[in-house]
């Protein structure tokens, strides 16, 4: 029996899928091995062809010769490359029928229809109608021009995505829509749009019933509101909508019959009004549910939420209080990401200062246009979470990551603490017992959530929340010791990270010792300022669970790290 | 309630239900056979290999299911993988490839992707030499023919 070995031994369907991560180098470099290699990987090389640099501007010289182009145009799926590529021979290679995905940088669209470099263009197009996905980055021309000449052809289309380098008039990006393939699955529209406020949007009644079931808009997109809410109207699969940059007036007022995930960032001040996410929210009910803190998150989003709280599984948004905590904890029997604050919610941006929506925030709130954001008290507090909710919550067995501020556990232990520059206890020794029994009653809450993952009670990932500016603050949480009950979530088997940042906490040699024993999956500590015994340990048993800090760098050498830009969402560069 | 799975040689494994549930071929063989005590033959995997796949899927039994979703753009994929996955692909490249051929075949996309990164990051960033030296493969191209090769894809060297 003759043993197979790479790459005889996988089939080629799998082949394909190691193609796929692989770079044309390291493809390159595949076909060099030997003769076998050579002829295996040959097709696996010309599958992706990548023919744009992003960083070089040698997208013209470096191309593969014109004869090896026209030879081995049929095994070309996906093709990436600048848009003036269309000049060499790739885009004339009659052969080149079988793509299924083309990428495209820096088109220039002549309103010429004759202007020699549509022409390559279309044909492309034209002689590939099983082009599937299709991806447009930095437009320098009309939405509307490219939708006219491109979408007929493209009968097959489920990926769209365009990424206009110059404002797109409302006008145009309505025709676009109208032109769109009704096959489309996944609509990916980064733009500013410009002249809105005046435009009235064709009726939805002129365009096709669209096949769509994610939609999603980053921008300066002022006004767009009517323009997007009638081509929602024919897009009745709609599941998800992820909204970045300012839609803040996105009106929602018709029912979306299968929506069931909502993401909206970067759009300050939507959302004041609870009632437009219910509003829209299907019969399928919510499912995900994902707001930064640009969005204004008040009692009606609250009661939104809870008005769906059969079928809530993911929760992750910053601004909620303490008390919404709770009634979401002791009322979403499907919950499985519970993330208040979390860093997902909301990117990092620099203290909040940088962002495109803190600026307009700043510009709204010197114009008294806006509210400024009231202090909120986002701590769930220990008392009422073992007053409201039961033993065992209803999402006890599918919740994988809870992420909030749990405080406000009397601490006789603790000189005090501050919370917002305010000083707390210190309390009476005579508060022991009931400090015992409070966490004991925490920890066997915790301990019916065998899935968790990830439990974070500490605050690290609370960027945009005020508590970093009282960054003084220590909470008086869960001491995380066998004393006060740690024994009781032995049952989370499961977990990989838990989080104690800024929480008093007496993690010491016994607990660490119990952790390696009990938590066999755990990946990470985060938060864990252990003493010097402590520290003997960790050296000793090295556990990949706790890193040591890593050293802050000198002052000469400190390179700050790079700071997202106020227009992240208009640069959108090549993903590789 | 614990399923039974039988290996290529007739080796029997006890794993849960959920576990097992991992593979969707598995899966698929329980809904359509229903409820029973019978064990699940599994023909093309020896023991060694399947004792990995189930240590994976005992790993991974409460990872929420992933969705197939054709908007996926494979290439948006990173290669990193998972600390814990990472190490437990530390092994010879012959059960390299059976775990890449079992995943595949009981059809466990998860393990199939850690699989299929694990052998890009082999061939990633080697050279010709480094990668025969990898693969334990002699080089059958006269200096010619390697030459002739690496000019006619010279342009992808940037890339």
């Amino acid at each position: 029996m003759i043993v197979q070995r790479f790459p005889d031994n996988l089939t080629a369907e799998i082949l394909a899928l190691i193609a796929d991560l692989l770079t044309p180098k390291n493809l390159a470099v595949c076909l060099r091995v030997c003769k076998h290699w050579s002829k295996v990987f040959h097709p696996l090389f010309w599958r992706n062809m990548s023919i744009t640099s992003p960083t070089t501007n040698r997208w013209f010289s470096n191309a593969p010769d014109n004869k090896l182009i026209q030879t081995n145009a049929p095994l070309v799926r996906s093709l990436r490359c600048h848009f003036f590529t269309s000049l060499t021979p790739f885009f004339q290679a009659k052969k080149m029928t079988n793509l299924s995905r083309l990428d495209l940088w820096g088109l220039v669209l002549p309103n010429d229809n004759k202007a020699i470099l549509w022409v390559p263009l279309l044909n492309l197009i034209a002689r590939n109608p099983g082009l599937r996905f299709l991806a447009i980055y930095n437009l320098l021309g009309t939405a509307d021009n490219l939708a006219a000449k491109i979408f007929p052809s493209l009968p097959n289309l489920q990926v769209m995505k365009l990424h206009a380098g110059r404002p797109v008039s409302a006008k145009s990006l309505d025709a676009f829509l109208m032109m769109l393939p009704p096959s489309v699955l996944y609509l990916k529209v980064d733009a500013s749009i410009s002249g809105g406020e005046k435009y009235v949007p064709a009726p939805s009644s002129h365009g096709p019933r669209m096949k769509l079931r994610r939609l999603a808009c980053s921008g300066f997109m002022f006004h767009t509101e009517a323009v997007l809410n009638s081509f929602l109207k024919r897009c009745p699969d709609l599941e998800t909508m992820i909204c970045e940059g300012t839609l803040s007036k996105l009106k929602m007022n018709e029912p979306r019959p299968r929506l069931q995930n909502f993401v909206m960032k970067d759009s300050f001040g939507w959302g004041t009004d609870g009632i437009a996410l219910d509003n829209w929210i299907g019969p399928m009910g919510l499912r995900s549910l994902i707001l930064d803190d640009k969005c204004t998150f008040g009692v009606k989003t609250v009661e939104t939420i809870l008005k769906h709280r059969s079928t809530l599984e993911e929760l992750r948004v910053t601004q909620v209080q303490g008390t919404h905590i709770v009634s979401l904890l002791k009322s979403c029997p499907r919950l499985s990401i519970l993330s208040t604050g979390s860093k997902t919610a909301g990117e990092p941006t620099a203290g909040g200062r940088d962002s495109l929506a803190s600026i307009i925030r700043d510009v709204l709130l010197k114009e008294g246009m806006a509210e400024p954001p009231a202090k909120m008290d986002y701590t769930v507090n220990a008392a009422s979470l073992i007053g409201a909710t039961p033993v065992v919550w209803p999402c006890a067995g599918t919740l994988r990551t809870l992420e909030m501020i749990l405080a406000n556990i009397p601490r006789p232990d603790l000189q005090g603490v501050m919370i917002h520059g305010k000083m707390l206890g210190p309390y009476p020794d005579s508060l022991w017992i009931e400090s015992r029994d409070m966490q004991r009653q925490i920890y066997e809450r915790l301990g019916h959530c065998t899935k968790l993952r990830k439990l974070i009670l500490g605050v690290s990932l609370l960027r945009s929340l005020d508590v970093r500016e009282a960054n003084s603050c220590i909470y008086e949480g869960l001491e995380f010791s066998l004393d006060s009950g740690l024994g009781l979530l032995s049952g989370l088997t499961d977990l990989r990270v838990l989080d104690v940042q800024m929480l008093e906490h007496k993690i010491g040699i016994p607990e660490l010792e119990w952790m390696k024993t009990h938590w066999k999956k755990l990946e990470r500590i985060v938060g864990l300022e252990p003493d010097e015994t402590s520290l003997k340990w960790i050296k000793k048993h090295k556990p990949a669970w706790i890193r040591p800090e890593a050293k802050k760098p000198e002052d000469e050498d400190y390179v700050p790290p790079q700071k997202t830009g106020p227009f992240k969402t208009w640069t959108l560069g090549p993903a590789r | 309630m614990p399923v039974t799975l039988t290996s290529l040689d007739n080796q029997e494994f006890k794993v849960d239900k959920e576990v097992a549930e991992r593979s969707i071929l598995i899966k698929n063989m329980i809904e359509d056979v229903g409820e029973s005590d019978a064990p699940i033959p599994l023909p093309n995997v020896s023991a060694a290999v399947l004792t990995k796949v189930i240590e994976y899927c005992e790993h991974h039994r409460n990872d929420p299911v992933q969705v197939q979703d054709e908007t996926d753009d494979p290439r948006k994929r990173s290669n990193d993988i998972e600390e814990w996955d990472m190490k437990f692909m530390q092994v010879d490249q012959e059960m390299l490839f059976e775990i890449i051929l079992a995943a595949n075949y009981l059809d466990i996309k998860p393990l199939l992707d850690v699989g299929c990164k694990t052998v890009a990051n082999i061939i990633k960033g080697k050279t010709p030499e480094e990668i025969r030296k990898a693969f334990n493969i002699v080089n059958d191209f006269t200096p010619e023919e390697e030459a002739q090769i690496k000019k006619e894809n010279e342009w992808a060297e940037d890339r």
